[in-house]
Parts: structure tokens; sequence; C-alpha cells
């Protein structure tokens, strides 16, 4: 991403920080996605918002 | 924000060889078509990012900086293509001269290669978006209102947040669905548990341990648990 893009996503990230709605671990995830440099795609980001099975429900 | 002082292009789209002295201030160029206007935008934005926007973007594939940014007569010498920036910096207060060649677009010779200055030029070199061409221009009067934001990130070279915007929409779309499916299947689930326990009202574990220390006597809900314990909690639930 360019650095305009790069800041857009930042302040993506930061916000999703300070939601309760998203945990630290999805949002590292999320942001190693971004920082990838590649095409991001809705499965990658259902991998990461889904659930393990069998996990513990929160 | 940087000033041109001057610019030296050699080889580069339509130009031979170029001197322009800009004198840190507002610059326009005039000329008949195809006099090579655009291509001394394109050699300044090339000697500042080490890319020509008018060779990236819709309707370019197959354009190349390295194929299509050198002189028509040059191409197999892109070495000989190259442009030489000297640039004013108000913030340093410092003036440094970028020398960039079309064979080598990410590595420009800075003189002097302070830290501050590189550091300078490598964030324009960040925003490909400093430089508008008559199409971008064209096509955000053209466009009609309901476009207009998807052309300014076309404009603002965001075209991959908007698609990484697009999948998170399309990945929202498709968690909220399986979450609905999965709630369903919850609410079956619960209902099949309390027809089989027999019980009306589905409380959580820790209700049940309170109500089968209370006798089970359930203040709110008064349902009853089997004779014996309690399906959940396996404790002692008594009646009511």
């Amino acid at each position: 991403l360019g650095t305009l893009q790069q800041a857009i996503a930042k302040k993506f990230l930061d916000n999703l920080s300070g939601s309760d709605a998203v945990n630290a671990d999805q949002i590292e995830q999320l942001r190693k996605l971004l920082a990838d440099g590649k095409k991001v795609k809705a499965e990658d980001l259902v991998k990461i918002f889904t659930a393990a099975e069998d996990g513990d429900v929160k | 924000v940087i000033k041109l002082e001057s610019a030296h292009i050699e080889e580069v789209r339509g130009i031979r060889k170029l001197d322009i002295d800009f004198g840190k201030g507002t610059f326009a160029i005039s000329g008949p078509n195809g006099s090579g206007k655009s291509g001394v935008i394109d050699a300044i934005e090339f000697g500042l990012t080490g890319q020509i926007g008018r060779l990236t973007g819709r309707g370019t594939k197959g354009l190349s900086i390295a194929e299509h940014s050198p002189h028509v007569d040059k191409t197999k010498f892109p070495d000989a293509a190259f442009v030489e920036l000297k640039v004013f910096i108000p913030s340093l207060g410092k003036s440094a001269k970028i020398t960039r060649k079309v064979s080598a677009p990410r590595k420009p010779k800075i003189v002097p290669a302070d830290a501050d200055i590189k550091a300078a030029l490598d964030e324009i070199a960040d925003h490909p978006e400093i430089t508008l061409s008559r199409r971008e221009i064209l096509c955000f009067i053209l466009v009609e209102p309901a476009k207009r934001s998807e052309e300014i990130q076309t404009i603002l070279k965001l075209e991959q947040i908007g698609q990484t915007r697009g999948a998170l929409n399309m990945a929202q779309n498709r968690l909220q669905t399986a979450y609905k499916i999965a709630a369903g299947q919850v609410q079956a689930s619960r209902d099949t548990l309390q027809r089989h326990l027999q019980i009306a009202i589905f409380h959580r574990r820790e209700d049940h341990r309170i109500h089968a220390d209370d006798a089970g006597e359930c203040p709110e809900q008064r349902h009853a648990f089997p004779a014996g314990l309690c399906p959940l909690c396996d404790r002692p639930g008594g009646s009511r």
C-alpha cells in the first residue's frame, strides 16, 4: 500500500483496537494481512474472524 | 512540501534534452499538441517518485517505466534516460539534487545524502498522488455524482483501499449469514434440550446452582426440576 493508504489502514486498525467487537489477536492478524501487500480477499478475512471449531464460546 | 529549483531531463518520454529553471515558483507550460508538455510532468514525477502515473492505472496494462518512459530512440538504452532535479525543502531550509535513472528508478542519487533530506524525499516518493493527469481531471469532471467517490479514490491512488473495503463488506455479509445460521441451530438445539429435560425456561448453569442451593425454588420463572438432581448441575433441586 502507498503511504496514504497505509495511513488509512493504520487509522482503521487503531479504531478497531478501541472497540470491544474485535480481539487483539484478530487485529494483529488483520494488520499482517494488510501489510502483506497482496490483494485482500474476503475468504482471508472470514478465516480471521471465524471462531475456531470446538473453541470456547466468548 | 518541496519547491523545484530546476530540472535537467534527458531522453525521457518525448524529450531528448531539456533544462528548465523553475525558480521555486509556480510554473506553467504551454505549447501545441504533441510538443511534450505532459512529458515534462512525467519527468518531474519520475524524478521525485520513481513512478509515472500515466503509465499505471486503468487502461495502461502492458505499459512499464522500463520500456515506455525512455525516449523512443533510447528504449534499448535505459541508462541514457534520466532526470536530475534540484529541489528546495523549506521545512529543512536545505537544497538537494536528485538524479534518477530509468534503469534504476528505485535507487536515486541524492546530494547531499543527509538523513533528513532523504527522509523528506522518501515521503514524497511514497505519494504517487502528487500529480494529476489530464485524463484524471477530465474523468473527475465527467463522472456521474454517484461514482464520484470512486473516482476520487482513483485520483488519490486509493484503489487498494477500495478493494479492501469491498472485501471487508463481503466478509461481513458472509459472517452475518453464518452467524444467523449458527444462532438458528443453537436455538433449535436449546429447544430440543428443554423438551427432553421437561423444563420450560433454560437458565444459565449459575442460575441452576443458586436454585439448587435454594432447594429448587425459582423466584422468577417458578419452573420445576424433575425429581432428584438438577439435570444441569447434578445437585439436589428438590421441588417447588
